[in-house]
């Protein structure tokens, strides 16, 4: 009777702690017809899940990171995906106020050279108002910088940037606005991979 | 020491039907393919571009200076700049190969001007340029067209040509954002009529039989209103309802515009 219970335990466990740190940067793969020399397959990946991380992991909160839960692609949007969180910072002007750096990186390990690679960041509809979301891209060992303004846009995806063996992708909370006076949001980031030769 | 390593099993059990549950529960099921070029000759120079930027990607790695940067090898120095702009050349080498015919583009161009005349009532906005192809990241069946405007983007379907996203797009180091009217010079209400119609004029579908969504964004210096019309009988693979949503300033100009209700 007390095995039964240890392994009823220990089972039931194992599942919690499974879901929790688990494959939660949800994969879309698939094979290539070979007659058709462009396929494709996307990635994404969770703030708060595998695949990514944020930097330093304790800032405490008033000016630290924040987890809203119930909003984000996971949390407002697509219910069948997890964490059903987003994060959010206030902002930063410049480095005055942190030097070492406060970012988000979400890791894009697994594809090559020869993929080619659209980025697309999910903007909330709340704790997103920042004029100048600050996204570097690493494609291919160089990084390519871009500026989004997440005040613009309202539970949608938006665009980044294209390029090759995407790396990973950094979210600072320096925007060049005031100090404290916008938020940064950190969700979603969704990679959509072109091959030209069939691979997968 | 039995029931100690039985317990361990099965929690290596649970954890892998936890890590199972939750990769399925974020997979889609089927998997198209889309192409854009059926050209041999037109293939074998993408093959042929890309085959030369990973032969250089070698050899830079073997001689280039490098750095770890977030747990992965990137380039440094002069080499960061050599291979950032080989890409970039690549990049739009490829595009141009792999793009519709112009004759087909230029279909996508007329519906940009016409949603830029409803949207702003300018009727001679010039395309830059055609950026790059993609597919729409709601429904990843529908590839799309990429167009620039100064500092604004279109995306374009290339089945309908329709335009289903327009709003600033991701700007580059120096560029300057569009400017909006930001006075506030209308109220909720007339905010939401000219979105009402507006939407009406850009859109095919009976808003009536929509719901209604309103979001208000706070940010420095301005805000932004929000009106989406959910379509909540339908949930498209990706987990979204169906919507036309468009972004307004405080004194009505369009900052921002999805319309996925034809996916």
């Amino acid at each position: 009777m007390k095995l039964l219970k240890m392994t009823l335990i220990a089972l039931i466990l194992g599942i919690f702690v499974g879901l929790t740190v688990g494959d939660v940067s949800a994969w879309f793969t698939g094979s290539c017809k070979t007659d058709n020399p462009l396929c494709w397959y996307w990635e994404r990946v969770a703030d708060g899940g595998g695949g990514w991380s944020r930097t330093p992991q304790n800032l405490q909160p008033p000016w630290g990171w924040h987890v809203l839960s119930g909003e984000g692609w996971c949390g407002n949007i697509d219910s069948t995906c997890f964490p059903n969180q987003m994060t959010w910072k206030v902002n930063e002007q410049n480095l005055e106020c942190c030097a070492s750096g406060v970012y988000a990186t979400w890791d894009h390990a697994g594809n090559t050279e020869a993929e080619h690679v659209d980025v697309f960041a999910f903007i909330p509809d709340v704790k997103a108002t920042t004029s100048n979301a600050h996204y570097a891209v690493s494609f291919n060992g160089s990084l390519t910088h871009t500026y989004v303004s997440q005040i613009s846009y309202s539970d949608e995806w938006v665009f980044l940037s294209s390029g090759y063996h995407a790396q990973y992708t950094d979210l600072s909370h320096i925007t060049g606005e005031n100090p404290h006076t916008t938020h940064v949001g950190f969700d979603e980031v969704q990679n959509n991979y072109y091959s030209w030769t069939p691979q997968h | 020491m039995v029931k100690i390593v039985f317990t361990l099993i099965t929690l290596g059990v649970g954890l892998f039907i936890g890590s199972s549950i939750a990769a399925s529960a974020s997979s889609v099921e089927s998997v198209e393919n889309i192409l854009l070029t059926t050209d041999p000759a037109k293939q074998a120079k993408i093959e042929s571009l890309i085959d030369h930027m990973k032969a250089v990607t070698q050899d830079e790695l073997a001689h280039g200076t490098t750095e770890e940067l977030r747990g992965e090898t990137v380039f440094s120095g002069e080499s960061s700049e050599k291979m950032k702009a080989l890409q970039d050349s690549t990049l739009d080498q490829i595009n141009d190969l792999a793009a519709r015919p112009v004759q087909d583009r230029q279909k996508a161009v007329n519906t940009i001007k016409a949603f830029a005349t409803v949207a702003d009532g300018n009727e001679s906005v010039t395309v830059d340029h055609y950026e790059t192809f993609g597919v729409n990241p709601y429904d990843n069946d529908r590839p799309v067209e990429f167009y620039i405007i100064g500092p604004m983007h279109y995306v374009v379907d290339v089945a309908t040509n329709n335009v289903v996203q327009f709003g600033p797009r991701a700007l580059k180091d120096g560029e300057s954002p569009q400017q909006f009217n930001e006075l506030s010079v209308l109220n909720h209400e007339e905010l939401r009529d000219r979105a009402q119609a507006l939407v009406s004029e850009l859109s095919t579908t009976p808003l009536s039989t929509l719901t209604l969504k309103t979001t208000v964004k706070e940010g420095a210096t301005t805000k932004r209103y929000f009106f989406r019309w959910e379509d909540n009988n339908q949930t498209l693979e990706s987990g979204v309802h169906p919507f036309v949503q468009i972004g307004l300033s405080p004194a009505g100009d369009v900052v921002s515009y999805t319309n996925i209700l034809g996916l």
